[in-house]
């Protein structure tokens, strides 16, 4: 139990540096000009992030982390779609939340990103259907987090 | 992979081998800085020996350095450094000499196996999302994070790998992997299945193209011809997209209801994939 204890924390951990990673690229605005830089961070962190999980016995658990994984992985993808990235200075304040804040206390910064989309981004945003299901994302990451802990 | 494993044993046993039959006769220090220091600089990444050969040759200097002036009398430390110059270029040369492996052809072929893997994985989540088949999504995800982990050319990413072929590689390497984050992507959509009837067809239709072409892009690896021309499926995925539009016309219904927000992130998913694998055709015709 105790070393399952250890092994969630470690995953967990690399999940969350690999979500940061993402985040600052939607905060530094600077992807199309050090595209091959992020992308072999990202890579290299997803492989700690696959090594950490395949560490974990508890089939549950796991399942969880892996289902984890996989919403970072998609919440990334953003960085392909979005044409503009000056969209993001709309949401500079709230990513910078979501960035500092600790991983099972998420809860108020994305609903303050959801405020914002609400509000701004619906209008903003050439796509906004690309925002909310980033933001459902956020969300799920959120209560499964909630779960584990 | 195997192949490679034994090359790579057979080159350092020889190696070793010369190491120890040198250190014998001509060292000047003791008999084990040389083949260790020969053994040591050839644990490099594929297609960068000179260059990570070269760096643990001076760190090794370093440790010789520390290792004459802190554990043991300075007065051999010269004799120590030449051992072990020695030994560095004798497991450097062999690297690049002995059983060289074509960086081209191991790149070639580790991309097709991960991409057999990726159309696989492809088809098992189409089936979650139609048929809600679990089990082989779930399989053949290990089998793909398995061979991320392990199997993974990334020793095309090292510092020092060949200049000639560095960018060309290291591109194709960007868009594989992009393929594999939209393939856990499209996993994690495909856990909330859509129920509408309307939609299997269309997405079938959007499927089956896919993985074709993911296919072909294998068979250009692997440089066999094509029989026929790549074909685009970007008809079925416009059509695809009218149909899930026609279902749920406005944004406020989609954000009413969690898995068709799913879909709709599926689909772009979907759109993603095809450009990404028309970069790699694109990729491979300039070669």
């Amino acid at each position: 139990m105790c070393i399952d204890a250890i092994t969630v924390k470690i995953a967990l951990h690399k999940i969350r540096k690999l979500q940061k990673i993402f985040l600052k690229i939607y905060l530094n605005r600077d992807y199309r000009n050090r595209h091959f830089y992020y992308e072999k961070k990202i890579h290299q962190q997803m492989q700690h992030v696959l090594t950490a999980i395949n560490w974990i016995w508890n089939v549950q658990l796991a399942t969880v982390l892996q289902r984890l994984f996989q919403n970072v992985i998609a919440q990334g993808l953003l960085r392909f779609r979005i044409e503009d990235y000056s969209t993001f200075e709309i949401i500079d304040q709230e990513l910078k939340a979501i960035l500092a804040a600790k991983i099972n206390k998420l809860e108020k910064p994305i609903a303050a990103l959801e405020s914002v989309y609400a509000n701004a981004l619906t209008v903003a945003a050439a796509d906004p259907l690309q925002f909310y299901i980033f933001i459902k994302l956020l969300k799920n990451f959120q209560a499964d987090v909630c779960k584990i802990a | 992979m195997q192949d490679r494993i034994i090359k790579n044993i057979l080159r350092n046993l020889i190696v070793l081998i010369i190491a120890c039959i040198i250190s014998y006769f001509f060292a000047r220090s003791e008999t084990f800085w040389l083949p260790m220091a020969a053994l040591f600089v050839m644990q490099v990444p594929l297609g960068s020996a000179v260059r990570h050969g070269l760096e643990r040759f001076v760190l090794l200097l370093v440790v010789v350095f520390i290792f004459s002036y802190v554990v043991q009398s300075p007065y051999s430390l010269y004799a120590r450094a030449a051992d072990v110059t020695i030994g560095s270029l004798l497991g450097i040369a062999g690297n690049l000499l002995l059983f060289p492996v074509r960086v081209d052809a191991e790149f070639r072929r580790e991309i097709s196996l991960i991409l057999q893997q990726y159309s696989n994985y492809l088809n098992s989540i189409a089936n979650l999302l139609i048929l809600k088949e679990v089990t082989p999504a779930e399989k053949q995800r290990k089998i793909v994070e398995t061979s991320f982990r392990k199997h993974f050319p990334d020793w095309v990413y090292a510092m020092g790998f060949s200049i000639t072929l560095r960018q060309g590689h290291r591109h194709f390497l960007v868009l594989v992997d992009k393929i594999a984050q939209l393939l856990f992507a499209m996993h994690y959509a495909a856990r909330y299945p859509i129920e509408n009837s309307m939609l299997i067809e269309p997405l079938k239709n959007v499927i089956s193209p896919a993985q074709e072409m993911l296919d072909d892009i294998i068979q250009l690896i692997e440089l066999k011809p094509l029989t026929e021309g790549v074909e685009d499926f970007e008809e079925e995925i416009t059509i695809l997209d009218n149909v899930f539009k026609n279902v749920t016309p406005q944004l406020d219904l989609i954000e009413n209801s969690e898995n068709y927000i799913y879909f709709a992130a599926f689909i772009y998913d979907l759109k993603d994939l095809r450009l990404t694998m028309l970069k790699l055709l694109e990729a491979l015709s300039l070669n």
